[in-house]
């Protein structure tokens, strides 16, 4: 559904990934690992080209996206969650959802609510008024209500506590049954539960490809991701 | 009532018929630059331009009304082509080029005025129904000058309703806060940013227009009040909507009493005002947000 192919990117004169290529298939999570500052963050902002790539081809869904224009590309169906949520903070948490229906063809805010029923009751909060778990559940809800075909999340467990952490587990495995998603996760015990297949990410480019069970027979966790 | 305090409570309701023209022009380039970071310095321009389309319009149709429609119409539709064919090839390149890029773009503007329009002061009567005074019970008071309080009313009140109660408000609003992620839901950035810039320029237009009866219309005439309209953006804090307008009656004010008592210092006050307040309160009034 989605495929990466040999993607250069920088940020200035600084460059960041170094020929990175992966996939993501139909009904498949996939998740990069890897140390912080390795590039993973940029590899789903090339994607959204909110990072210009500077060779390589992004395809989704069998279209060329490379270099097209970020809100093109969403639009397309490819939703996004970074890192840091980038939740409207002035806006309520009802018009932060509402702002993924302004473009979306399939518009799903029902659907939203039933994975995160507690944001019924939060909905005419401001967003900066919401806690750091509640405004992870935001940021997911908002772009399952832009109704998206495949996912994709930066570091969604960050700085959750661990009970909220083991109920987004929960929803990122009940949202896998829906769609495709691209995961980045620093949480190895989440990688390895949600994962069909894991990219470990080393110095821009990718040092190990497999399943979750390769990756432990491997070693590969020794190698590239231990101190 | 003496007459001292006749003559205060009149410079003061001049102070806010000033300050409402200032927090017009101001709340067009408050809200551009929060949405885009654009320091645009061309909007004094737009305003001497809304001035002196005023004043064909009113010659064409001798109809004011028509006037304020027609106005704000012509001077966004010279900001659409500003923004969509000069600004947007800088956007994300270094803020320097948009700042240059709009400091010509005032210079054209001006150029083009004193060439269509001469380089003289041109006067521009009020239209009959508003003029004369009305009794207030304490003091005759312009009535021209109590429409432009009303309209500037208004249209605060009208540019409120749009960022808060709609859709289009909604996303500039978003936008303004996180704008890459406006992008990654699907939205085109690049048509909101025209649209508040022509909707900005145009509020300074209509400015312009209001402001031609009462004060002298010639081709610098934005100079001047662009430079009292950035203190207004300051004191009110950078991106402000509400800061814009309470920072226009209170640098109106200031203007108005020191004309009372002190004439010479009446434009150096609000910059002595404005030090201190930023020394106290260096994000202005109401911080970023709008």
């Amino acid at each position: 559904m989605l495929q990466v192919e040999d993607i250069h990117a920088s940020y200035g004169a600084g460059a960041v990934l170094f020929g990175v290529s992966l996939e993501v298939k139909k009904d498949e999570v996939v998740c990069l690992l890897g140390r912080n500052g390795v590039g993973k963050s940029t590899i789903l902002k090339t994607i959204m080209n909110l990072v210009t790539p500077g060779s390589g081809h992004i395809r989704f869904k069998g279209e060329e996206i490379t270099g097209k224009r970020t809100d093109k590309i969403a639009k397309r169906g490819l939703g996004y969650v970074p890192e840091d949520r980038d939740i409207f903070s002035t806006l309520t948490v009802l018009d932060n959802l509402k702002m993924a229906e302004v473009a979306s063809k399939k518009p799903n805010r029902e659907k939203a609510l039933e994975y995160f029923p507690i944001l019924r009751t939060l909905l005419d909060q401001e967003g900066e008024s919401l806690s750091g778990g509640e405004q992870q559940m935001l940021a997911i809800a908002r772009a399952v209500t832009a109704g998206s075909d495949l996912m994709m999340l930066d570091e969604p467990s960050e700085g959750l506590a661990p009970v909220i952490r083991e109920d987004l587990k929960e929803v990122l495995t009940e949202l896998a049954k829906e769609m495709p998603i691209l995961l980045v996760e620093q949480n190895l015990q989440m990688t390895l539960d949600l994962a069909n297949r894991i990219y470990i990410i080393v110095n821009g480019g990718v040092a190990f490809v497999g399943t979750p069970q390769e990756m432990e027979e491997s070693k590969a966790v020794e190698k590239y991701l231990m101190l | 009532m003496t007459d001292f305090l006749i003559l205060l409570a009149g410079q003061l309701m001049n102070g806010f018929v000033f300050g409402m023209i200032l927090a017009l022009i101001a709340m067009g380039l408050s809200i551009i630059f929060g949405l885009m970071d654009i320091i645009n310095f061309a909007h004094g321009a737009y305003y001497t331009l809304g001035a002196y389309v005023a004043i064909s319009v009113m010659g064409f149709f001798d109809n004011f009304w028509v006037v304020l429609i027609v106005v704000p119409a012509v001077v966004m539709v010279v900001g659409f082509f500003v923004e969509s064919v000069l600004l947007r090839p800088l956007y994300g390149k270094d803020p320097v080029f948009s700042l240059l890029l709009s400091f010509g773009v005032m210079l054209g503007i001006v150029q083009v005025i004193r060439l269509v329009w001469g380089v003289a002061y041109r006067p521009f009567s009020p239209p009959d129904a508003l003029s004369g005074s009305v009794y207030l019970g304490f003091l005759h008071f312009s009535v021209y000058r109590l429409f432009v309080v009303g309209m500037c009313i208004g249209l605060a009140i009208l540019v409120w309703l749009l960022l808060k109660k709609t859709s289009v408000g909604m996303t500039v609003r978003a936008a303004v806060d996180k704008r890459d992620m406006v992008k990654a839901l699907g939205i085109n950035v690049s048509a909101v940013f025209t649209v508040v810039f022509g909707v900005g320029v145009g509020l300074a237009g209509l400015a312009g227009a209001l402001a031609a009866p009462l004060l002298a219309v010639y081709p610098e005439m934005g100079i001047q009040i662009l430079v009292e309209s950035f203190v207004v953006v300051v004191i009110g804090g950078m991106g402000s909507f509400k800061g814009s307008i309470v920072a226009g009656i209170i640098v109106g004010e200031i203007m108005a009493l020191t004309t009372l008592w002190y004439p010479e210092m009446s434009h150096v006050a609000v910059y002595v005002f404005m030090a201190v307040f930023l020394l106290t309160r260096p994000k202005g009034l109401f911080g970023s947000a709008i």
